[in-house]
């Protein structure tokens, strides 16, 4: 098909470019290990209450200065048996599901961003570099109390 | 010649009743946003019985779904009509038919809403569940839709036996190949309703496999955009072309632009479900890379447009390298319109990229920047696209005139709606980043120092959406005049004609077996295997909930 | 400049003609677009490594 050889040159910028963004985020992903959060593991999603790890949700460290935060979301609030506090420079793994309806976990100024789906779990690992404030919240409507589920993680020095 | 052409009073009486409910619509839907964006700021409280998840339901279905669905197919009737000539008596009545149902539909669905039995938001993700006549309401509207598309496909057929041609129409192919888009989208939508949420929302079954629901709505999710999006495509690509003096740049090109939408625009819903469990990232990946072909045709219609533009210019005799930006009928509405509806689709497009790249997802998923984006997409250059059609197709129907006067009312709504947009969707986009949450009431969680600086920017989308709904209000006044009231008279329906010594168009390019054999083998390439996946490996599917 | 270059000069630009229309300007202009997508990726995906 005929085609105006600056259109051919366009069209071969722009695929060019459109290969460079899917090179860069293909080797991030792949080779550096930041793929998106894409747990597989499955759970009754009516037993979460009986089911280990969720069965006793909260903080529990696993080793130099690195944890797991096991939390269960349900309308509306994210469920822990521990008080969200970790140290400087700690790196948590967290693991989540739901009890009820498809929720999200998402933590302002990280990349800490993932859909919980129920029967699913999920899970995403972020070292918290500086002391602060953090907010766990839903950003997936899940009822009418959607906007107020949000808990506070505290990052002390 | 062409253009002394008029649609046949029948088949406009059959489009107008669609555009009708489109801009009845967009008036309700306005309402809605305007006091969503007045909630979240935190500006009002809704009188008691109103809840923000039912007005923003409402908003969406009402905008996302039956604006744009009604407004294209009203369209599409009378440009086939227009191109290809009165509609034949069988997919006539097919197409009334189709308007009844879905009417039905739309109605049923928006009872249930108003009845706070269906506040489950327009992507009804379960275990929310709603009453089961909101998804019959639904099921409904999308078979009419089917019969709306059966109706052109059958009148496409038809012409093309009569008339012995191997080439339709351009107009009449790009409508066509939209709905036949539709129809391989709705699939998976249908497969979902019709066997997940019917049977589970009446309890004769008792759980459902969210997954597979998520991944049959976004099956359809992602070509449901495109099919806002093409009918956009048909008026810059076959009418602007007329409108500003010009020809279209290539007859071949825009087909298989369209072509090429049918190809990728469905294998690529993963990319709304980025950051789930239970899909693995090579997939998700693939369906990333498969998304971003569907960017070329994309840029093909950057290129061809200006091109229009720049021969079009220069044949007036605009000089240097951009006289032919300034030689564009800037105070034509009919133009203005769409020409700002284009340009506002370079930050869209640009933002689209960026959801969609894998795990840069995450910085923007469920954020006020998707909102934003589909503001700039949806409600920006489809919206202003389908007003600037509405300027000229409303009179041609009704044998009034869009007067000198209207025109610049109309270019103040388009003015009016641009800089509301950039206080709204740019407060969204950079919110967004911020962290703050789409599909949420207002909050502070607590008074949390990071969600309480999200509230100016909050405070802008209401600006934002106020000088919107102003925009709408002289919208609905521009519509009601050039429906009911403005002088009698003939308003062309501008048909672009292809440039000289353009090449003839192969008729490959008209070839639907073969088309959608690849499609279908693109789609079972993407979904067959994650799709078994999520079967054999589902957990016990979940119980209803209705938490509002 | 020697004859044969001017024929060569003539001879290329005969060819240009036949190309098609002066599209200079819209080359420009989808190099405009081209560029702002770059960088506003680029920008977020900066953002993306920043909060890693």
């Amino acid at each position: 098909m005929h085609m105006h050889k600056l259109e051919r040159l366009w069209l071969m910028i722009g695929s060019g470019a459109l290969i460079v963004f899917l090179l860069v985020i293909g080797v991030n992903a792949f080779a550096m290990g930041h793929t998106p959060p894409s747990d597989s593991n499955i759970l009754d999603p009516t037993q979460v209450d009986l089911t280990a790890p969720f069965d006793d949700p909260g903080l529990k460290k696993i080793g130099d200065n690195e944890y797991e935060l096991v939390l269960v979301a349900q309308a509306f609030t994210f469920q822990s048996n521990d008080e969200l506090k970790i140290p400087e420079g700690a790196t948590v793994h967290f693991k989540v599901t739901s009890k009820d309806v498809v929720h999200g976990f998402q933590i302002p100024k990280t990349n800490v961003n993932m859909m919980i789906t129920p029967g699913h779990v999920n899970t995403i690992t972020h070292t918290f570099d500086e002391a602060g404030q953090f907010l766990i919240l839903c950003n997936e409507y899940c009822g009418v109390g959607h906007q107020a589920m949000g808990v506070p993680l505290e990052v002390i020095k | 010649m062409m253009n002394q052409m008029i649609v046949d009073r029948n088949d406009a009486k059959l489009s107008m009743a669609h555009l009708f409910i489109a801009f009845a619509a967009v008036l309700l839907g306005g309402i809605a946003g305007l006091l969503q964006t007045l909630v979240r700021s935190g500006t009002i409280v809704l009188p008691a019985g109103i809840g923000y998840y039912q007005l923003l339901t409402a908003h969406g279905i009402l905008l996302a779904l039956v604006f744009t669905t009604y407004f294209i197919i009203g369209f599409f009737y009378a440009g086939m009509s227009r191109t290809m000539g009165k509609f034949y008596d069988q997919p006539y009545r097919m197409g009334w038919l189709g308007y009844i149902v879905m009417t039905i539909g739309t109605v049923l669905t928006t009872i249930m809403i108003l009845l706070n039995e269906g506040t489950v938001l327009y992507t009804f993700y379960a275990p929310l569940k709603a009453s089961p006549w909101f998804y019959i309401g639904l099921t409904l509207f999308i078979v009419g839709t089917w019969l709306a598309g059966g109706a052109m496909c059958h009148q496409y057929y038809i012409w093309k036996k009569v008339s012995h041609k191997k080439i339709s129409p351009l107009f009449s192919f790009m409508a066509v190949m939209t709905m036949v888009l539709w129809f391989v989208a709705t699939i998976g939508v249908a497969v979902s309703v019709i066997f997940q949420f019917i049977p589970w929302s009446f309890g004769w079954v008792d759980e459902i496999n969210i997954l597979l629901s998520r991944t049959l709505f976004w099956y359809f999710g992602h070509p449901l955009v495109y099919f806002w999006l093409l009918p956009a495509y048909v008026c810059w690509y076959v009418i602007i072309p007329e409108i500003i003096g010009g020809k279209i740049f290539s007859d071949s090109l825009a087909r298989l632009s369209f072509v090429l939408f049918l190809l990728f625009s469905i294998p690529v819903g993963f990319h709304h479900q980025l950051l789930e469990s239970g899909i693995s990232p090579f997939w998700k990946y693939l369906q990333v890379v498969l998304t971003f072909m569907v960017i070329v045709p994309s840029l093909m219609t950057a290129f061809s447009l200006f091109a229009s533009f720049e021969i079009a210019g220069r044949k007036k005799g605009a000089k240097g390298l951009f006289g032919w930006f300034r030689a564009l009928p800037w105070k034509d509405a009919r133009f203005f319109a769409p020409m700002v509806g284009m340009l506002i689709f370079i930050p869209a497009g640009a933002g689209g990229i960026i959801n969609a790249s894998n795990q840069m997802n995450q910085i923007v998923h469920n954020t006020l920047w998707v909102t934003g984006h589909f503001h700039l997409t949806v409600a920006s250059s489809v919206a202003l696209t389908f007003f600037g059609i509405a300027y000229w197709l409303i009179p041609h129907l009704t044998g009034r005139v869009l007067t000198g006067r209207m025109h610049q009312i109309a270019n103040l709504q388009t003015v009016l709606w641009a800089i509301g947009m950039f206080f709204m969707s740019g407060a969204m986009h950079t919110v967004g980043l911020l962290g703050a949450p789409r599909r949420t009431a207002y909050t502070t969680y607590q008074d949390n120092p990071d969600a309480l600086g999200w509230i100016p920017y909050e405070v802008t989308m209401a600006v934002g959406g106020s000088i919107l709904f102003i925009a709408i209000l002289l919208l609905i006044y521009i519509i009601t005049d050039l429906a009911f009231f403005a002088p009698k008279g003939k308003e062309d329906f501008p048909i672009g004609e292809v440039a000289e010594g353009a090449e003839k168009t192969p008729a490959i390019l008209e070839n639907w077996r073969l088309w959608l054999g690849i499609a279908t083998v693109l789609i079972l390439v993407a979904y067959t295997v994650p799709v078994v996946h999520m079967i054999e490996h589902a957990p016990p599917g979940s119980p209803g909930y209705k938490f509002w | 400049m020697g004859v044969l270059e001017e024929k060569k000069e003539t001879a290329r630009k005969i060819v240009t003609t036949k190309e098609g229309p002066n599209l200079k300007g819209t080359m420009i202009a989808v190099m405009l677009l081209g560029g702002f997508i770059v960088l506003s990726w680029f920008g977020v995906y900066w953002l993306y490594i920043v909060r890693l």
